[in-house]
């Protein structure tokens, strides 16, 4: 795409002077940057409009269809056909498949099997609750991960390092559901300090919710934490044996210092990628982590809605979850020149070498 | 060993703590081998020689702890640890290889036509493996073994999935950047048929860090299993597996804390083991997959 872009611009002014060219050449990175975001766009609608394809034609995938299905052992032909005429399963597979379009676009997923309240609903009280657990869970794992990458890439090789690194692998190798469990039986069956299970709104006061929420959140926050502390493990050596480090050092710049302020900046890009890949995984880690602790969240919702074959609200939840999947990512990647100039400036100087 | 003595003898002074660092490298990477070994060995040989049955029920000796007969204890309804430990692991192992496999088989050729082919091929490829991507690896697992329905082959399906678009990219990266090289060109020029080259050209040069990423992939969907078996959406009851002995063991974590342990302990040294193993291949390239 980007190739053809580029040798379209000489070609136009192959024609014209050659001061005519350089104009031309010089404002292409600023269309072309542009076309780029609209094409990055379209793809996500696209890639949003199969995925919730596939997540429709699922249902069409069950073994003698959702109506048999639904009914289980119960069915009788009768029965069958008259569930699939309540549910417009008659309908020919096209015409559903819009109308199902048209109802997601109006934010209206269908209704639940098990108790006929609309999924959208459903999802609504219960989306909040996991947004709070993936973003406590990162703040955790951000917190913890980055004193010790700062602390073994400092300390690069020796003792404490290895430690560190061994500690990290071993939680990177842990599911969270031990994890958890290991909490549980520490915090709350033998020391009783934190309830097992138990979620409590904010507007329950500040001290339940936390007691609540501490435990899941650090659950979840493992994995993220080992993965963020060995990427900017990484990038901090590699920033470290730069020449400003070296300049900095030698000027006298207490170790504290160069850290923070000359080290980190520019060890940073490494991580951000992985946060927001990270951040997806956690939406899907954070249904094991509910279902434990017991939290009323979108995880939580979609374990019990498979346990109970009510495929509705399966196909609701997994489309939400996925279409949120797709924007963190999308908006992740449009962070990264954000926060590196340096991507930015590279991308132009070598746009500006193939023209 | 001889590489690392010249390496040190033409290296100054301060040297032997590069070699002890090795060493202390060396020692883990031994250690993950020693328990992978020692584990495969026990689940094929133990259960025949003890008489192990991981579903024999002893009323008598419920919730009781380690002993001759009962090497690790035994749980609730007086089930031998060991021996669901030691068949979780068969099922785990089965399970978390097979589901690589399965994405690998069907990952890397899309990749590798992706990446030879460019233009309609890759774009068409890399918008399935966006598709893909647009799921969180557990969910979609979840989804997709709620529909399949419970049973081994299936979580081995529904696991692999999630893992496909990961071989593919890099299959796609590696035989990309095998195509600037002569040897490639050299061969296309003759009139090889593409067939030919993929199969003797580009497989046996991307197979090592194929191998090597296939080795993450293992602890990974062991973990996704895990994951499920302890959701109760893995495999089927009443075949013990690590995730079914953890969640049916939550219930009695007060009185036997020992039920959780015995196959949490198994779960997480198998993990660490073939992580720090890949860690090892895979040197810098790519990080290790943790979570669930």
């Amino acid at each position: 795409m980007t190739r053809r872009g580029t040798e379209a611009a000489p070609g136009r002014g192959a024609g014209k002077p050659a001061g005519r060219r350089a104009p031309v050449t010089t404002a292409s990175p600023r269309p072309g940057a542009l076309v780029q975001i609209v094409l990055k766009l379209l793809r996500l609608v696209a890639v949003l409009v199969v995925v919730g394809t596939l997540v429709f034609l699922s249902m069409e995938l069950l073994p003698g269809g959702p109506a048999e299905a639904m009914l289980g052992v119960s069915a009788t032909p009768d029965s069958i056909a008259a569930l699939e005429r309540q549910l417009g399963l008659d309908q020919r597979l096209l015409d559903r498949y819009l109308s199902w379009l048209g109802g997601v676009l109006r934010g209206d997923l269908g209704q639940s099997f098990r108790n006929g309240q609309d999924v959208s609903t459903i999802v609504a009280d219960r989306l909040s609750v996991t947004i709070e657990l993936v973003v406590a869970g990162q703040l955790i794992a951000l917190l913890m991960a980055l004193p010790l990458a700062m602390i073994s890439a400092n300390r690069r090789g020796s003792v404490l390092d290895r430690g560190v690194g061994l500690f990290v692998f071993s939680v990177l190798s842990t599911p969270h559901f031990v994890i958890g469990v290991v909490l549980i039986w520490l915090l709350s069956v033998n020391l009783g300090w934190l309830p097992a299970t138990g979620y409590m709104p904010i507007s329950a006061g500040v001290g339940t919710y936390l007691s609540g929420m501490i435990m899941p959140a650090v659950a979840l926050a493992a994995a993220p934490f080992a993965q963020y502390q060995r990427v900017l493990r990484a990038d901090l050596i590699e920033t470290n044996n730069r020449e400003f480090m070296l300049v900095a050092r030698a000027k006298g710049v207490s170790p504290l210092r160069t850290s923070f302020r000359h080290a980190l900046r520019p060890s940073l890009l490494g991580l951000s990628t992985v946060v927001g890949i990270t951040i997806g995984t956690s939406i899907g880690s954070s249904v094991v982590v509910e279902t434990l602790f017991g939290l009323p969240g979108l995880g939580a919702e979609l374990v019990s809605a498979v346990q109970a074959r009510d495929y509705p609200e399966v196909q609701g939840i997994v489309l939400v979850v996925a279409a949120a999947f797709v924007v963190v990512n999308a908006i992740v990647d449009v962070l990264y020149s954000v926060i590196d100039p340096r991507l930015r400036q590279r991308r132009r100087t070598r746009r500006e070498a193939l023209t | 060993m001889t590489t690392t003595t010249t390496a040190t003898g033409g290296r100054p002074a301060g040297t032997p703590r590069v070699r002890k660092r090795r060493a202390g490298g060396d020692w883990t990477h031994v250690v993950a081998l020693a328990w992978l070994g020692v584990l495969i060995v026990a689940m094929i040989a133990l259960p025949p020689i003890l008489g192990l049955d991981p579903l024999a029920l002893d009323s008598t000796a419920r919730f009781s702890g380690p002993s001759g007969e009962h090497w690790l204890g035994t749980d609730d309804l007086g089930r031998d640890l060991l021996a669901r430990a030691l068949d979780g692991a068969q099922v785990s192992l089965l399970v978390g290889l097979g589901s690589t496999a399965i994405a690998a088989l069907v990952g890397v050729p899309l990749g590798m036509l992706a990446g030879y082919r460019g233009r309609l091929a890759d774009a068409v490829v890399s918008f399935l493996v966006d598709v893909l991507l647009g799921f969180p690896g557990l969910v979609l697992a979840l989804g997709l073994a709620a529909f399949l329905g419970p049973s081994v082959p299936n979580v081995m399906i529904a696991i692999a999935v999630p893992l496909v678009p990961a071989f593919a990219r890099l299959a796609r990266a590696q035989t990309m950047s095998l195509l600037t090289r002569e040897f490639i060109e050299a061969s296309r020029v003759i009139g090889t048929p593409t067939l030919s080259i993929m199969r003797r050209d580009i497989v046996p040069n991307i197979t090592e860090p194929v191998l090597a990423f296939a080795l993450v992939n293992v602890g990974r969907a062991i973990l996704i299993e895990g994951g499920l078996s302890f959701l109760g959406i893995g495999v089927p009851l009443p075949q013990p597996t690590w995730g079914t002995m953890i969640n049916e063991g939550r219930v009695y974590l007060t009185q036997s804390p020992a039920i959780i342990l015995a196959p949490s302990v198994f779960m997480m040294l198998t993990i660490l083991s073939i992580n720090l193993l890949a860690d090892r291949y895979l040197l810098d390239r790519t990080t290790v997959a943790g979570g669930s």
